[in-house]
């Protein structure tokens, strides 16, 4: 019996001490961490046990969940954007085969409306479609709208339509995929480049459909007319 | 002598199921799975791009080293149990060489290995292909029992839980690292006429011959991409026969010659 009291007691001074502890500690508050720096993709290498695509997913899954921290909801714009980059270029390395990171890139943190992070996104996509063309190219379509219609800067938006036309294979991709280095041209005013461009389209054999083909052919009747003196 | 032999596996792999079900192994196997799926299903939920490749990758890692981890207990504490319950004196006392009943107990492993297989992969059925997943739980069974027999090993070696259990996981996560430290060790950036260097990248190349290449082993990229293919398979059946057969012999060895 008087074991048992003794436990009791002892159970119950633990537990008031506890809570005494918890009482006198200052109360928790969120604070917003920095974004760090990711490690060398070797540091990742080791600590995937071999499964390199595992951590890939899970890696995206924080940083995407990065601007949400323990009781502080950060803006997207507030997160350091070379960071991002650097960690979406890491979580790439680990999984080439994966498109959430430049999706990522290009959707989330190239959706926020400030010129800096557009640009620096779509540069990001940009520099990783050349390693994987065909199964990359809607992330730089995406960064040649973005280039055209909210950075305005069509001579960016040319370059990577240009990139694009050049880097899929025929056949794997859609056919509009090459006809937007024309219609940024004729948008920039150069209609001579825009109709050589067509030109290059229809001899090439790229669009094959009669209907996409005559459209074309009439798209490059009127621009003759709008540039015939 | 064949039938008397396959008798005698018989009831030892028997023994070995017994004791996975008198043991609520399984059900402890089925809690790992049911938290999986709902973690894997959580992130699914939070992809905003590839949930499918994001629940099955996370799925499939964690039911991967969930598998490890209970085989690893289950064989090191099986055998344990046996050595404190004397069963293994009693067993060594029956006209049978000692080897046969070493070879029993890893038949048995690999029998609940089997199980713990099957049962995983269950959850993966319907949104993986079906060849894919059958590569991924031929290759976690192979795998558990590789871990199984070094586990066994251990504790007939050390004696102790704690040392067998840390024993069978530095093997393990060695098993699934060395390639990686590999190529840092021979990284661009590194000191190549550093002797400490040279030294440490010695053992790393030694150890790859004697340690069975895991990180090649139940690959989340097959459950992704599809990516598995017969190449895998092979390899997988031939290193499982090899390290399975060093693994066992090397157990075999010490077995023979220890006093009991």
């Amino acid at each position: 019996m008087n074991g048992k009291r003794a436990a009791a007691g002892l159970a119950l001074t633990g537990l008031a001490l506890h809570m005494l502890l918890t009482a006198i500690q200052s109360p928790a508050r969120a604070r917003a961490q920095a974004l760090p720096a990711p490690p060398d993709r070797e540091v990742l290498q080791v600590a995937s046990l071999g499964e390199p695509e595992t951590l890939a997913r899970i890696l995206m899954l924080w940083l995407q969940a990065f601007d949400y921290q323990s009781g502080v909801s950060l803006a997207l714009r507030d997160l350091d954007r070379e960071r991002v980059r650097d960690w979406l270029t890491r979580i790439l390395e680990l999984d080439p085969r994966g498109q959430y990171p430049l999706m990522a890139a290009i959707r989330l943190y190239g959706d926020i409306p400030e010129e800096a992070n557009q640009r620096i996104f779509a540069e990001f996509v940009h520099g990783h479609f050349y390693a994987d063309p065909n199964r990359r190219w809607p992330w730089l379509a995406h960064a040649v709208v973005v280039a055209r219609h909210r950075l305005r800067d069509l001579p960016l938006a040319l370059r990577y339509a240009r990139a694009l036309a050049d880097g899929v294979t025929p056949g794997r991709v859609p056919s509009w995929v090459w006809q937007l280095e024309w219609s940024i041209l004729e948008e920039m005013g150069d209609m001579a480049g825009a109709q050589a461009a067509l030109d290059a389209l229809l001899a090439g054999g790229r669009v094959t459909d009669p209907v996409e083909r005559r459209f074309l052919a009439e798209r490059k009747l009127a621009l003759a007319s709008r540039t015939a003196p | 002598m064949v039938g008397g032999l396959a008798r005698h596996f018989g009831v030892l792999v028997h023994l070995t199921l017994l004791e996975g079900w008198r043991t609520r192994f399984m059900v402890l196997a089925v809690l790992a799975m049911g938290s999986g799926l709902l973690v894997a299903g959580f992130a699914g939920e939070l992809a905003i791009a590839e949930a499918r490749e994001v629940r099955v990758a996370i799925l499939g890692s964690w039911l991967r080293l969930c598998a490890v981890l209970l085989i690893t207990l289950f064989a090191v504490n099986s055998q344990m149990r046996e050595m404190h319950d004397k069963q293994l004196e009693m067993f060594l006392a029956l006209p049978r060489q000692r080897g046969i009943h070493l070879v029993g107990r890893v038949l048995g492993q690999g029998a609940v290995a089997l199980l713990l297989a099957v049962l995983f992969v269950v959850p993966l059925v319907g949104s993986v292909p079906v060849g894919q997943v059958a590569l991924w739980g031929f290759s976690l069974w192979v795998e558990q029992w590789i871990v199984a027999i070094f586990g066994l090993m251990s504790v007939l070696v050390l004696r102790q839980v704690p040392l067998a259990v840390t024993a069978t996981c530095g093997f393990y996560w060695l098993a699934r690292s060395l390639e990686a430290l590999q190529l840092v060790g021979q990284g661009p950036i590194m000191p190549v006429h550093s002797p400490f260097l040279v030294f440490v990248n010695s053992i790393i190349v030694t150890l790859n011959y004697l340690i069975p290449a895991l990180h090649r082993f139940t690959r989340a990229e097959w459950l992704m991409y599809g990516s598995g293919t017969w190449e895998d398979f092979r390899f997988i059946a031939a290193q499982g026969v090899a390290a399975c057969l060093l693994l066992t012999g090397m157990a075999l060895f010490d077995f023979a010659r220890r006093r009991i």
